[in-house]
């Protein structure tokens, strides 16, 4: 993958190439025969004025030809094009694929960026056109949960300290700088009780995967398997949905699959979570078993998703500080685990990791992908 | 620009859709009942939405997308059954329960404002 951040450097194909001749050359094979390329991308067209990226990027990777397309499922999309990529090959119907998670957004203006993000993922007769955005969503949602549960605003700095600091770890990460409790909680306020340190920054970045059939494998590398994806959807307007204090979809999706991969989440070593908002990663970790519901909180507290403690939570930084190039997101936390389930995440080794989960999910879990991993 | 101000305005209702076979009732009004199913699109009929519902949960938003007044309140409201989002003119302080109504635009920004009202 590429490192994350503000890469003025390079345009949003050169981005794509870069992670996918790393992927490439880290499956050690060089005569690999890629049959298919999928791109995961939320809103390349408003972003970077293109939207073909399947065909560009295959071309300029020199992988022609193949299968090539555009996924898009807003901040799903990286995780979307891992599921399609796993069930094409599962399903017996490709060898080899190459999934590619790329966005370029940093050269926009904020306030015409959130306009962007806004489109792609608020309902748009219901929320954006009362100019609703991520934030607006993220804030009325945490004060609800708060109010209903031990949950504070220590809480939500102290996911943002964690991740931060896991990012120092990890050079791909955007931010590489450790902020304290204190930076956090005076940090300015974006939407209240949202502040600048619970949201993900916009970065830009591309990560990139090399799947293949089991018995395809040759090469160097340590090969980890899918064991499953589940995606589950859910009303888009979240105070609409059944439930005021879960998001379903994540239940729904991790039900799904646990079962198919015939686990349950006390086997899971390591997960990163979708923490677009620093709430997100404690409802995800009850919404998935991890911990009782309400309970996310003192788990956190107590150190138990830190790298150390009993299932770390978002080793490389998470969304928060790993950075959030949209569509990259959900490739690279498969990477991400990848590395961790290989034993060669470095400093930020955790120690006999078997089993590995993602969540990536659209929205405030409008459209969930649960993903499960192990090493062979 | 800066917060949606108060302004002299006529009271809206708006157009949802309801379900006759399960009493769902949907904002954005939708052809199809998000309960039942595609199975019984002919059980679902326009509905007027009460003006007047109750406050929900609320946030002031400080960064608004381009072409928006910043800062803006969102503020979910229960008119009736069902939860919509609407821009609160003003920034009230809100606690939830308030009585919230639902409002004409008078500068045409948006489809309905939503302001507290004192019974």
């Amino acid at each position: 993958m590429t490192k994350f951040g503000r890469r003025e450097d390079k345009g949003l194909i050169e981005l794509a190439v870069e992670a996918g001749l790393g992927a490439i050359n880290d499956a050690g094979q060089r005569d690999l025969k890629v049959d298919a390329v999928y791109v995961g991308n939320a809103a390349s067209g408003q972003f970077c004025g293109m939207e073909n990226l399947g065909p560009i990027v295959a071309e300029q990777l020199g992988v022609l030809p193949c299968e090539a397309e555009r996924i898009e499922n807003t901040t799903a999309s990286g995780s979307c094009a891992v599921k399609e990529a796993y069930r094409a090959i599962a399903g017996g119907f490709l060898d080899c694929a190459l999934v590619v998670g790329v966005e370029k957004m940093t050269h926009m203006p904020t306030e015409e960026a959130t306009k962007i993000i806004a489109s792609a993922m608020t309902h748009p007769t219901g929320e954006t056109v009362h100019g609703v955005t991520m934030p607006s969503l993220a804030a009325m949602f945490t004060k609800k949960y708060m109010e209903k549960f031990d949950l504070t605003a220590k809480h939500l700095a102290m996911v943002a300290v964690k991740n931060h600091a896991n990012a120092t770890m990890n050079p791909y990460a955007h931010f590489q700088k450790r902020i304290t409790l204190e930076d956090a909680m005076g940090s300015r306020v974006v939407a209240d009780p949202i502040r600048v340190t619970d949201c993900a920054p916009m970065s830009d970045g591309a990560a990139t995967l090399v799947l293949q059939a089991e018995d395809r494998v040759r090469g160097n590398s340590v090969p980890v398997r899918i064991l499953s994806v589940g995606h589950s959807t859910d009303r888009q307007m979240f105070y609409q949905r059944d439930e005021e204090f879960e998001i379903t979809a994540v239940k729904d999706a991790g039900f799904r699959a646990f079962r198919d991969a015939g686990l349950s989440p006390s086997d899971v070593d390591v997960a990163e979570l979708h923490d677009a908002f620093t709430v997100l990663e404690i409802v995800e970790s009850e919404d998935l078993g991890f911990f009782p519901k309400g309970q996310g909180a003192k788990a956190l507290e107590e150190g138990l998703t830190q790298i150390n403690g009993k299932l770390p939570i978002n080793t490389s930084g998470g969304l928060k500080a790993r950075g959030h190039p949209l569509g990259a997101t959900g490739v690279a936390q498969i990477v991400e685990l990848a590395w961790q389930l290989r034993g060669t995440a470095g400093p930020r080794q955790v120690q006999t990791a078997k089993t590995g989960l993602a969540v990536n999910f659209a929205g405030l879990g409008n459209s969930v992908v649960v993903t499960i991993l192990q090493r062979s | 620009m800066t917060a949606v101000s108060q302004q002299e305005t006529r009271e809206k209702k708006l157009s949802g859709s309801k379900c006759y076979r399960c009493e769902y009732v949907n904002f954005p009004a939708t052809v199809v009942c998000p309960r039942c199913g595609p199975g019984y699109p002919k059980e679902v009929k326009t509905l007027e939405l009460p003006a007047v519902g109750t406050a929900v949960t609320w946030t002031q938003l400080r960064v608004a997308p381009k072409g928006f007044p910043s800062p803006i309140v969102h503020c979910v409201v229960d008119l009736g059954g069902v939860k919509i989002v609407g821009t609160m003119m003003g920034t009230p302080e809100i606690t939830g329960g308030e009585k919230v109504g639902v409002f004409e635009d008078a500068t045409g920004r948006f489809p309905f404002v939503l302001q507290i009202v004192h019974a």
